[in-house]
């Protein structure tokens, strides 16, 4: 299993980095972090490389060193690093260009995982694209951004199941597993339902209809997925309500929840024009978010199945 | 599928949006005095302005497009437009940025940092001057990322040693280090291999203006700007920051162990500050008869035959892209020039002074210099002298100017327009340091922009005509 955490800077990302980790460590998961520096006007891009080049012939840090220094320094903080006597991260190799298509320095993790923190430069959603298409991820964290438009464009976007993390997000300890009748839903009910078993989280199951016929429909797949807690003996509640998804998902996401969500099932261009339930919901609750993508169920079972 | 079809027409929304640029221009009415080719040069023009400022494509793709929107419209034959590609300016513009490389390559700074604290002495006010002064005239003949990226180091370390000696100190970073950034970014208009954009002028003057500017030239007419411009931007700088007054003593003691640590200079060294100081010397005397390209080529050959820099070194360092960008501009601006535009535009200009009473030189050279700075902020000062060049030339003829004067304008305001980390090459590099805040280019930005503007109007009414 591989994650993938993309963070922004030394201060904003403390956050997520740390709660990428803590899930990297109940899962047994081998962690990338992926730092995009600001993007470069073309015209002067070939200038700062060699400027950086000069920077390093002198030994001197630059920006994207000193943020991958700071995640190296929480990582081994947290203990996911594996350490010499003198407490120094033990360097599978430094850092290289290239690796990828981006420059990649390799850690030795603790309990054999591997640990790469990784660097590239330019537009976070086309790089973080590039990371997951040369790189075979299973989930990607990303640190909730003021801008809006970058959520959604990042849950759009980007192929796999990605976790949107808010600032000064605390690890989880229970799932909303937000579900509705449509095959979008599946995927992130076997999510939830593995990560639960892995993560020692009680599930709270939500399914909402607008109208009252509609939550009695609902009813029978709520008790489906209250029996398959059961049987992988997961703690779970659960409750269909009526209203608006939008509404009662925000009410009922506090901190303490990791929200799941299928990714929606609405086409590409609508959702690209007037967004999606999930992209609303990661925008505006206070929770961490997760989109569980569609196409990721095989990713799904393969990952848990390792 | 989609949702990566999506992804990246979103990500060349500005392509599409600059082709149905060109496609509206196409089918708008031409104005009358617009020549058909005139108007479809200009929609070139715009689609050009569209991709420099937004980036959607690769930039020498904007090149390509350039020539190949200019077949298609049949503004000159193939042969024509091959040939507007390669001149001796691309030549000059190829071998500075060579012969910059070669320089960089070498470890000549900390010699050089230690050489400048030796000639300031430990006041940071002094230290300061003798960054800006040596930022200038290194970057008045080597140009400004080279510069940069010498003495960025250089400052860095300084930076560092003074750090450990009293704690962390942002403002003295800051001095510095928009010494380096403003001393490189203001100083490219010394001499013409100072930057690209003096060399696409030249090339205008030379194929459209009739008027052969020499190397020796141009320093007559920049570099008196340039040495005015040295005190007054180490003013802004200091004054902006507010540094007090210390020594740099310590950090000397420090410094001069790590620099004898580094040994003395090579003979590549000595080799490499040889070869530049042979080709800034034919560039100064032979220019006239062998114009630039030439003697830089001569250089860039010495720098191989002698093995200072080697094929990969070149490639390694030399954006080519970049240089192909060039060319397919200045093809534009000939384009501009020979298709009626850039007299269409000119008049048109002209028509708009002259109905307002402000046809005359003072009115004129603001007019070309504001446009020229706007512009710039936007779309990068080679791109704007590539844009303008022609138009700027044409004005002259119309009004009766000198063309050089006129262009020294649009070079120097163009250099001039440094408001943002992204506006200059220095200032990038600069920014990459992590030690200096966005909005502070903006906050010196605005005032050395002002004097810059204000120093070239007065040049251009009372200095150049007497050259």
């Amino acid at each position: 299993m591989h994650l993938l955490v993309c963070i922004g800077g030394e201060t904003y990302s403390r956050g997520t980095l740390v709660l990428a980790a803590e899930f990297a460590v109940r899962l047994g998961a081998d962690l990338s972090v992926l730092y995009v520096g600001r993007a470069v006007s073309q015209l002067h891009q070939k200038e700062v490389q060699i400027a950086k080049e000069k920077l390093a012939g002198w030994m001197i840090e630059t920006t994207e060193m000193k943020v991958l220094n700071s995640a190296q320094a929480i990582l081994r903080e947290i203990g996911l690093l594996q350490v010499d006597a003198g407490g120094k991260a033990e360097v599978r190799h430094g850092l290289k260009s290239d690796i990828s298509g981006a420059f990649e320095l390799h850690l030795y993790g603790s309990e054999g995982r591997n640990v790469r923190l990784r660097y590239r430069e330019g537009e976070i959603v086309d790089n973080i694209r590039r990371e997951t298409e040369q790189i075979s991820y299973d989930m990607v964290f990303v640190g909730a951004s003021q801008k809006r438009r970058l959520v959604h464009r990042i849950l759009q976007f980007v192929p796999i199941s990605t976790m949107i993390i808010k600032q000064h997000a605390t690890l989880p300890n229970r799932i909303l597993l937000c579900v509705k009748k449509s095959p979008s839903s599946r995927p992130a009910v076997w999510f939830t339902l593995q990560a639960a078993r892995l993560l020692r989280m009680p599930v709270e199951l939500l399914a909402t209809a607008r109208l009252p016929a509609g939550a009695a429909r609902l009813t029978g797949l709520i008790e489906h997925y209250v029996k398959l807690c059961e049987r992988f003996k997961i703690p779970c509640t659960s409750s269909v309500r009526i209203g608006s998804a939008h509404e009662v998902i925000l009410r009922a996401a506090t901190p303490e929840h990791l929200v799941v969500l299928g990714s929606a099932g609405t086409g590409q261009i609508r959702q690209y024009l007037f967004g999606s339930l999930p992209i609303w919901v990661s925008q505006k609750v206070s929770a961490s978010v997760l989109v569980v993508k569609q196409e990721d169920r095989q990713g799904l079972r393969s990952l848990f199945r390792k | 599928m989609l949702r990566t079809l999506l992804f990246e027409l979103e990500k060349r929304a500005w392509l599409v949006v600059s082709l149905l640029a060109v496609v509206a221009i196409q089918l708008s009415p031409t104005p009358s005095g617009l020549t058909f080719q005139g108007k479809q040069m200009l929609a070139i023009v715009l689609m050009a302005i569209i991709l420099y400022i937004t980036e959607p494509v690769p930039l020498p793709a904007v090149a390509t497009l350039i020539v190949l929107l200019q077949a298609f419209y049949r503004i000159a034959p193939p042969q024509e437009l091959a040939r507007s590609l390669m001149s001796d300016s691309l030549l000059f513009i190829i071998s500075t940025l060579v012969l910059a490389a070669a320089v960089i390559k070498q470890n000549l700074d900390q010699r050089l940092l230690w050489f400048l604290l030796k000639l300031t002495g430990p006041s940071v006010a002094a230290v300061l001057f003798g960054f800006v002064v040596v930022c200038s005239v290194l970057t008045s003949f080597l140009g400004e990322s080279a510069t940069a990226s010498i003495m960025l180091p250089v400052a860095l370390v300084l930076i560092q040693l003074f750090s450990e000696q009293t704690g962390h100190h942002p403002r003295f970073a800051s001095v510095l280090l928009f010494a380096i950034a403003f001393g490189c970014a203001y100083a490219g208009i010394g001499t013409p291999s100072g930057g690209a954009r003096n060399a696409i002028m030249l090339e205008y003057w030379d194929r459209l203006g009739a008027v052969q500017v020499s190397y020796l030239q141009w320093i007559r007419y920049g570099y008196p700007l340039l040495l005015v411009q040295i005190p007054l931007l180490y003013l802004v700088v200091r004054r902006s920051f507010q540094f007090e007054a210390a020594s740099l003593r310590e950090s000397m003691v420090l410094l001069r162990r790590r620099v004898r640590a580094g040994g003395r200079l090579h003979a590549r060294d000595w080799l490499t500050i040889l070869v530049l100081g042979v080709t800034i010397l034919a560039w100064i005397f032979f220019s006239s008869a062998w114009g630039l390209g030439i003697p830089g080529i001569f250089g860039v050959s010495l720098m191989m035959i002698l093995g200072i820099l080697d094929w990969d070194d070149i490639n390694h360092r030399v954006n080519w892209g970049v240089i192909l960008l060039y060319a397919g501009s200045v093809s534009m601006g000939v384009g501009v020039y020979t298709s009626g535009a850039a007299d269409w535009v000119g008049v048109s200009l002209t028509d708009f002074l002259n109905r307002h009473g402000l046809n005359h030189g003072m009115v004129l050279f603001f007019a070309v210099g504001s446009i020229a700075m706007a512009m710039a902020s936007l779309t990068g000062t080679a791109a704007t002298v590539a844009i303008l060049g022609p138009v700027v030339l044409r004005l002259s003829a119309l009004t009766h100017n000198n063309p050089v004067i006129m262009g020294m304008v649009l070079v120097v305001t163009s250099a001039a327009a440094n408001f943002t980390p992204m506006s200059s090459p220095a200032c990038t590099i600069v920014y990459g340091s992590g030690l200096v805040r966005s909005r502070d280019y903006l906050r010196v930005g605005w005032k050395m922009s002002l004097i810059s503007f204000g120093l070239v109007l007065i040049f251009a009414r009372f200095v150049w005509p007497h050259l």
